[in-house]
């Protein structure tokens, strides 16, 4: 059964729309015990990483989400989903993050408009697809929408980079059995819900 | 005889409106019973045209309604057994008799530059083959965008007369009309409707094409014709004309001279006969939708919708020409109690363009809106100051000029105790539209 | 730069307004949608356009329909005026609300909203009339002046937390006879977020002329009428 972790930020509408036409069943995931129930997790999240980690607190799912990670079960992050894996992430204060990955969550600084909103091609190494995320992966733009990115401290946990206007940044970061994806692969057509269905498959 | 104070101050205790006491009260010849069309939300005190230049005091005819359903709709009903084809071939046969031979002028198209005239020149022109001249009687105050539309009607390609009559008599004539009617737009309306006919005789140019006719809106039945019927633009004798409420003779004892009415007065039906002129409606010849009107008219020329909301209704696009129009349909919706809203819905309804529902919230929100954005300008227009007229036409008036306070008291004198009460909140329609369909 | 495929709505209809003006029916809004969708479209754009002037408010079924389906971003937008209403589009999978004449009523809204939804859920959508050579925002359907001048008016609801700034001009709206250039160039300059333009676009517009790369653009009437599709403007504009 895959979770869906509704901790009150994220359109989560957008993914259920998206779960239902592949035919995919899942659970919300509002309280901590149904996170036992689930052998496969995602993580959804628009806005801000400080909101998201406050509501995980006050929703007490901080921890069966750590422990569930811990025990190598499928996860993935999306979007500010997955910026929270990270350590800390740099809004207005610094809040702390999961700790899974190392690295930072810093604002885009470059000499565009922020948020970044566009359709993008991310760049995967040749000795990365073959990740079962990539089955029959279709090589074509996916929707980005963030004005911060993740600033990874192992080059090794980068499966994908992604460059807009000149500025390199990770788009897909992966760790045994945590995904996280920057871009929203709900909101990406064909080749966003492949991705899904693989994860689905894992 | 003195002429002094001719116009009474219009005044009257509106405590008269408290309770029932009075609502059987009806004025202007409307029916007791108050009803609203079920299919366009019309009600049954909508007046129907008439030969405006024989009106002495404001007596209408209403609009018929036939099991709760109004006239209007009853004909756009009947419309849809129309054969189009046929309609549009007997149109062909007629513009043939008329088409020059030779490049000259062979159609008058009267209007403002607005949507439907635009329309209708634009089309006689390009699609039948016609040489249009277009006319134009003025509105009493231009208003930027109307003025604007109207040049950019003779920049697509069309040649104008704009009829501008004498202002001061224009003025005065629209005063007397309010005093007397609270008509203001009576002086226009008869100078529309007369000179068409009477350019298309000087022009030697008998065939004058309208957009559309009455019968769109609710004339009776035995009035969908394809010409318009006679009694509208001719008169049987001169002597029997009244402008503003007033006949030749009284005009004429204030010191308006008969050409200074000229503008304002018809042919006589002789004079009509003998020139062989031929007034018709486009709008009975093919099928009629105002609103494609406008999408035609906006791809086709500069023509552009006002750049703010129509005092009293809901659209920036028909009929935008004229500041005293605000006024006009106010003074509508005190003496019939529906307005420029009520008009537009029904007309959008019947079109298919709105629902029920929304001309009913439209309704709610905008008809019978007071004419504030150009009150300011309205009220000067209609202030009869003596350095301007002289004495003898500034005694006339009890009241001679006319500012906001004495045109709220005007206005219920106007009211038909029938259609209004005086409550609390203040003045409010007896029986209003949302009431009249909760039952 | 995004191509935004809008539809305007009225009661189950998709309409095309010309310069804000006139109700003429194009088509069914699922059928319309889908094909914009497949054909290609970035975004797609649903306003119900008479919503702040006919006091209505909509969620119709055919939206909740579409949300099931069409795996792209989606911006609503009519009469939105509380959290509440733009929560019920959220839940329901659309991912921006755009406001216009709540946001004259209700100074405190987008910040209201950023807030609670993310500054990136919040579009800010601007009528913009010029008047004696002034460029100002307009509300209502287009038919009243707030006499505030746009250019305040974008640096206002940026810093309120508007995370995208729609401009549409309302006298090129519907024609097809080209994007507002003034108009961009006027304004891109000062807006810090995201702008996306709209009103006119022909397919035609020489992108050199606009002092910076554009954002996004909204396309109506060139799809309603069939005079081109989402692959041919594309194309176009790469090659420009």
């Amino acid at each position: 059964m895959i979770g869906l972790i509704d901790a009150g930020t994220g359109n989560l509408g957008s993914f259920r729309n998206a779960l239902d036409y592949l035919d995919i069943k899942y659970t919300n995931i509002n309280k901590k015990e149904k996170i036992l129930d689930c052998d496969k997790i995602i993580l959804p999240g628009v806005g801000s990483f400080r909101t998201l980690m406050n509501n995980l607190l006050k929703k007490d799912l901080k921890e069966g989400v750590i422990n569930f990670i811990k025990e190598e079960k499928p996860f993935l992050g999306i979007c500010v989903g997955m910026q929270i894996l990270l350590q800390e992430g740099h809004e207005e204060k610094k809040t702390e993050g999961l700790k899974i990955f190392k690295g930072e969550v810093k604002k885009i600084n470059h000499d565009f408009k922020t948020p970044i909103i566009s359709w993008i091609k991310p760049t995967i190494e040749d000795k990365n697809l073959n990740d079962l995320i990539f089955k029959n992966y279709i090589e074509k733009p996916f929707y980005f929408l963030h004005s911060y990115f993740c600033d990874m401290q192992n080059k090794e946990d980068v499966v994908a980079y992604t460059e807009f206007k000149k500025f390199k940044y990770p788009s897909i970061i992966k760790k045994k059995n945590v995904y996280g994806i920057q871009f929203h692969p709900e909101k990406s057509r064909e080749q966003g819900l492949e991705l899904i269905k693989n994860f689905y498959r894992i | 005889m003195t002429n002094k104070n001719y116009f009474k101050e219009k005044k009257i205790d509106n405590n008269i409106f408290v309770g029932d006491s009075n609502k059987n009260e009806i004025k202007y010849g409307l029916p007791q019973n108050i009803e609203y069309c079920k299919k366009c939300l019309t009600s049954n005190q909508r007046p129907t045209t008439r030969a405006e230049h024989l009106i002495k005091e404001d007596k209408t005819k209403a609009t018929r309604f036939f099991h709760g359903v109004c006239e209007a709709c009853l004909i756009k009903d009947k419309m849809k057994n129309i054969d189009w084809k046929e309609r549009e071939s007997q149109f062909r046969k007629i513009l043939d008799k008329y088409r020059s031979k030779n490049g000259s002028y062979d159609v008058v198209v009267p209007g403002s530059g607005g949507k439907d005239s635009f329309y209708v020149a634009h089309k006689l022109k390009h699609e039948y083959g016609m040489n249009p001249i277009t006319v134009t009687f003025s509105p009493f105050l231009y208003t930027d965008w109307g003025w604007k539309n109207l040049q950019s009607w003779t920049q697509s390609g069309f040649e104008n007369y704009l009829n501008t009559p004498n202002q001061k008599i224009y003025r005065l004539l629209a005063r007397i009309a309010l005093e007397n009617m609270f008509h203001s737009w009576h002086p226009w309306i008869l100078g529309q409707k007369c000179f068409p006919p009477k350019f298309g005789k000087y022009f030697n140019v008998p065939l004058v094409i309208y957009g559309d006719s009455p019968s769109e809106y609710g004339s009776p039945l035995e009035e969908y014709t394809s010409d318009y019927v006679i009694d509208w633009h001719t008169c049987k004798s001169k002597k029997d004309i009244f402008i503003s409420g007033e006949s030749l003779e009284s005009l004429n004892s204030f010191g308006i001279k008969d050409y200074e009415l000229e503008p304002f007065t018809p042919l006589t039906e002789d004079e009509f006969i003998k020139s062989e002129i031929k007034c018709l409606a486009y709008s009975y010849f093919h099928e009629w939708h105002p609103q494609e009107n406008y999408y035609y008219t906006v791809q086709n020329s500069n023509f552009k919708a006002s750049d703010e909301r129509t005092s009293g209704t809901y659209s920036k696009y028909a009929s935008i020409d004229d500041k005293l129009d605000d006024l006009y349909f106010y003074t509508y919706f005190i003496k019939f109690g529906i307005g420029r809203t009520t008009s537009d819905v029904s007309q959008e309804i019947r079109n298919g363009d709105i629902s029920i529902d929304e001309g009913k919230k439209l309704i709610g929100k905008f008809d019978g809106e007071y004419p504030e954005r150009f009150s300011k300008d309205i009220f000067e227009y209609l202030s009869i100051k003596e350095d301007d007229y002289g004495k003898k036409i500034f005694e006339l008036f009890e009241r001679p000029n006319l500012d906001k306070n004495y045109f709220n008291q005007m206005t219920d004198y106007f009211r038909s105790p029938h259609l209004w009460k005086k409550t609390n909140k203040g003045m409010e329609l007896r029986y209003p539209l949302d009431e009249f369909f909760k039952k | 730069m995004r191509i935004i495929a809008k539809l305007e709505i009225k009661e189950n209809h998709v309409i095309k307004p010309v310069q804000y003006e006139g109700l003429r029916k194009v088509g069914d809004p699922e059928t319309l949608l889908e094909k914009y969708y497949k054909e290609g479209a970035d975004e797609i754009l649903l306003i119900n356009i008479v919503s702040s002037l006919y006091n209505t408010s909509w969620m119709e079924s055919f939206l909740k329909k579409i949300l099931k389906k069409v795996f792209i971003p989606i911006t609503v937008g009519g009469g939105i005026k509380t959290l509440d209403q733009a929560k019920n589009f959220f839940d329901h999978g659309v991912d921006k609300v755009t406001i216009c004449t709540s946001l004259f009523e209700d100074k405190n809204l987008i910040e209201k909203l950023s807030k609670e939804f993310g500054s990136q859920s919040v579009v800010a959508s601007i009528q913009a009339m010029i008047v004696e050579n002034e460029w100002y925002a307009f509300k209502e359907m287009a038919r009243k002046n707030t006499k505030i001048k746009i250019i305040d008016w974008i640096k206002e609801c940026v810093d309120k937390g508007a995370g995208e700034i729609l401009v549409t001009s309302v006298k090129r709206d519907g024609l097809m006879k080209g994007l507002d250039l003034d108009l961009y160039n006027e304004i891109c300059d000062i807006c810090n977020v995201p702008l996306i333009i709209g009103g006119g676009f022909n397919g035609k517009e020489k992108l050199i002329n606009f002092k910076r790369e554009l954002d996004g653009i909204t396309v109506s009437s060139l799809l309603h009428y069939n005079k081109t599709t989402i692959r041919e403007i594309k194309k176009n504009l790469t090659n420009d």
